[in-house]
């Protein structure tokens, strides 16, 4: 099976030139689709392709253009709201959805990440079966929360979420060495494995972040992590 | 198009190089809260437009002090049928220069006259302005105002009508009821005091107006009918005094009208009287329930508390912050200020909602910032600004907060992190800038498929974790980041994410950290969990540092 080397976004916002941006530091390189209908995505020049980075002037809703990108070779698919105007939610989530339909129709394997912008609309992604879903603006409540009741937290929120900030969360697989060896000690061997801060466990399904004991670590288990981005 | 239209008008003033003056500025905003071009068509701002005679006769008539000068007329004329109905039929008077009510040459006819001139001509003056065949004839109080200049006829003496022109005119106390919008002007003194207020004693007056409305139909409408037939109502006070038996649905029964006529007007008198007391019980039970449900506070009920939160405009944000907030601080009293009526929430005794602009500082000072723990500003939208044109506001208020003297922590939301700089130097604290992040996690979830899930649990209002940032201990001096992991993971369940060195926050990159005086970490703590905290800025919640 060849390495998947393409990405998939459908649909654009302000927010892909952020995505795209970060995922163009992506090693090894990747190329990047862009599938939207209108006005030509900022990122690209007026040729409308840049290294790595192609744009097709198109419906994302289309079978016929989704067809022709290999999906099932992607490294994702990434559908993005049209529009981040939350009076039109319900049209601009229905449209999302239906691309999501529209990309599973077209292959049972890549990955489809969705962002949706009413909250409400999240159990219809999921039913279209979607991978995951970023509701657009929902951590903001809890970060100014946090930060109102921690001094600093703004600025660390913000190395957490800008790309090539100081702080980047990570999901890394159990080394060998660890299997067996609970949670505290992990902590301990984290940096001769150059892991960074663990900060949780996933197992299987669930997150444990931080763990509420001090987990056995298992094979199967991933590390959550912070680390410099 | 209301907009445009009333845009026009300013503009075209401005043309014509007549300086905007309070009063035509308050007539646009009038016209716009009142809907008050919404009664003449369709297309009726443009047509006004054209004639600039039309456009300063519309200025004119529906000016509120125009409105207040024709409810002066109006009480007057109601007052002058009174007088004249105190004044038993066909007796001279004295006071009237030996003249009776209804003679020609008495002050009283010539009073009521020129009133109704006036009445006339503004019925014909508005006719005029509003566009031909358009529904201003059919719609709002028009024809009350039409029927109000009916005793008009009194002065033809049309058969027997003219002693219907009597009841006539006592519908012009009707017209009081659109000339509310005339109290506005000592309404706009009092803003501060809360909608509610605002509201209510605009439907109070409604219901008052109605009662006395209700009365004086009653009696000129009886005495009318029933003088001189022997029923016994032969002074005003008789009809007066049963249209208060009437009205309260009392009916002694003492004097009872024996005319058709009298008795038509008992009738509607009876249903009236009935419909008065069901909107009055109504009107009651729901305020009661409105402010039970809403309650609004008018800044007097959180005067004495300090160490509370204070949240400057409101957007959905502030859902998820008041939940997440309460998971960990659940008896912090929360102060809201916002014009907003939709908050989505529940109000409760911690829970407080200012109804007043967050950005101006005369508001703000109804929140007692000076006394806050905590200052929250968030980007309120109101619809077709941009984001620039949000977060200069949200910098405004920040700036107004300062000024105010409030040195409590303030956390700013912005939309673009373009920003943050001038919100650093109008004051704030702390900046959160959610919506860029996006790209960011979309970008992770691509490369580390399941992250966004991490993220949910991290960040999910009330439950999940909780990032904090701690003092260290002088123990933990010189030891390696991970080993004080380590420590504070086995002691009280928290994982280290990073330190906090100054101005700088490291996080670890493979290298691991040595731990220097005067560094603080930043930890993430699921909520609930209990343990000796690292320092003693952990404790308790009104001691953590960064609140007061």
């Amino acid at each position: 099976m060849t390495e998947p080397k393409t990405i998939v976004i459908c649909g654009w916002n302000v927010h892909g030139e952020r995505l795209v941006d970060d995922l163009q530091q992506i090693e090894p390189p990747v190329e990047i689709v862009i599938v939207s209908e209108g006005e030509a995505p900022s990122v690209v020049d007026e040729s409308g392709s840049v290294q790595g980075l192609r744009w097709m002037n198109a419906p994302p809703t289309s079978s016929a253009v989704l067809n022709k990108l290999s999906l099932d070779e992607a490294l994702a698919v990434v559908v993005l709201a049209t529009s981040l105007d939350a009076r039109a939610a319900e049209s601009v989530d229905a449209r999302s959805i239906l691309t999501v339909l529209s990309v599973r129709a077209l292959s049972e394997r890549c990955h489809i990440i969705v962002e949706l912008l009413d909250e409400e609309n999240l159990s219809l992604a999921r039913a279209a079966n979607v991978d995951e879903v970023l509701l657009n603006n929902r951590y903001a409540g809890v970060m100014l929360s946090q930060a109102i009741q921690s001094i600093g937290l703004g600025d660390f929120f913000g190395d957490l979420f800008r790309s090539g900030g100081g702080a980047a969360l990570r999901e890394v697989a159990v080394a060998q060495t660890l299997v067996g060896s609970r949670f505290s000690e992990a902590m301990l061997e984290a940096p001769a494995l150059k892991l960074g801060a663990l900060v949780g466990v996933r197992r299987g399904e669930d997150f444990h972040i931080p763990p509420r004991e001090n987990l056995v670590l298992r094979a199967e288990d991933r590390l959550l992590v912070i680390r410099s981005g | 198009m209301e907009s445009y239209g009333l845009n026009s008008i300013r503009s075209s003033v401005v043309r014509k190089q007549v300086k905007p003056t309070e009063q035509d500025a308050f007539s646009s905003k009038e016209l716009r809260e009142e809907g008050g071009t919404q009664f003449m068509g369709p297309g009726f701002l443009e047509e006004i437009e054209t004639s600039r005679v039309r456009r300063r006769a519309y200025k004119f008539w529906y000016h509120p002090y125009t409105e207040l000068g024709i409810l002066v007329l109006v009480t007057l004329s109601v007052l002058l049928l009174i007088i004249e109905l105190s004044i038993p039929s066909g007796q001279p008077a004295g006071w009237l220069g030996g003249a009776t009510a209804g003679d020609w040459g008495g002050w009283l006819v010539w009073t009521d006259l020129a009133i109704t001139f006036v009445f006339v001509v503004e019925y014909l003056s508005k006719l005029w302005i509003a566009p031909p065949g358009r529904k201003w004839f059919f719609v709002r109080s028009s024809w009350v105002e039409l029927l109000a200049i009916l005793p008009v006829l009194r002065f033809l003496r049309l058969f027997r009508v003219f002693r219907l022109a009597r009841l006539f005119r006592v519908l012009r106390l009707l017209r009081s009821a659109r000339m509310l919008r005339a109290t506005k002007l000592l309404a706009n003194s009092f803003h501060n005091f809360g909608s509610d207020l605002q509201k209510n004693r605009t439907g109070n007056a409604i219901i008052i107006v109605y009662f006395l409305g209700a009365m004086l139909f009653g009696t000129v409408g009886i005495l009318t009918f029933e003088r001189g037939a022997g029923s016994g109502f032969e002074t005003l006070g008789d009809g007066m005094w049963w249209a208060v038996v009437t009205l309260s649905t009392v009916g002694y029964g003492d004097i009872v009208p024996i005319t058709t006529g009298g008795r038509i007007v008992a009738s509607f008198m009876v249903i009236m009287g009935l419909g008065l007391w069901s909107v009055l019980a109504g009107v009651l039970a729901s305020t009661l329930l409105h402010r039970l449900r809403n309650k609004r506070s008018t800044g007097l009920d959180i005067l004495g508390i300090t160490s509370h939160v204070v949240i400057c405009g409101w957007n959905d944000n502030g859902l998820r912050l008041i939940r997440d907030f309460r998971s960990t601080l659940p008896q912090a009293h929360l102060v809201i200020v916002s014009r907003r009526d939709d908050l989505g929430i529940r109000l409760d005794s911690h829970l407080h909602h200012l109804w007043f602009d967050p950005y101006s500082a005369e508001s703000l000072k109804a929140a007692q910032p000076e006394d806050a723990s905590a200052l929250v500003v968030l980007a309120e939208r109101r619809g077709g600004e941009s984001a620039t044109e949000i977060d200069a506001r949200s910098v405004l208020v920040c700036l107004a907060l300062r000024k105010l003297g409030c040195e409590a922590r303030l956390v700013v939301e912005l939309l673009s992190e373009e920003h943050k700089l001038l919100a650093d130097n109008a004051g704030a604290d702390d900046v959160i800038v959610a919506e860029e992040y996006a790209g960011t996690l979309l970008s992770q979830a691509v490369q580390s498929p399941g992250l966004i899930k991490a993220f949910d649990e991290l960040f999910e209002a009330g439950v999940g974790s909780h990032f904090r940032e701690v003092g260290l201990d002088a123990e933990y001096q010189g030891q390696s980041f991970s080993q004080v992991s380590k420590e504070l993971f086995e002691a009280q369940g928290v994982c280290m994410v990073a330190l906090r060195r100054g101005q700088k926050i490291l996080v670890s990159s493979g290298d691991d950290l040595v731990v220097k005086q005067g560094d603080r970490a930043i930890v993430i703590r699921p909520l609930g969990v209990r343990g000796a905290p690292a320092d003693s800025s952990e404790e308790a919640p009104d001691q953590r540092e960064g609140l007061r």
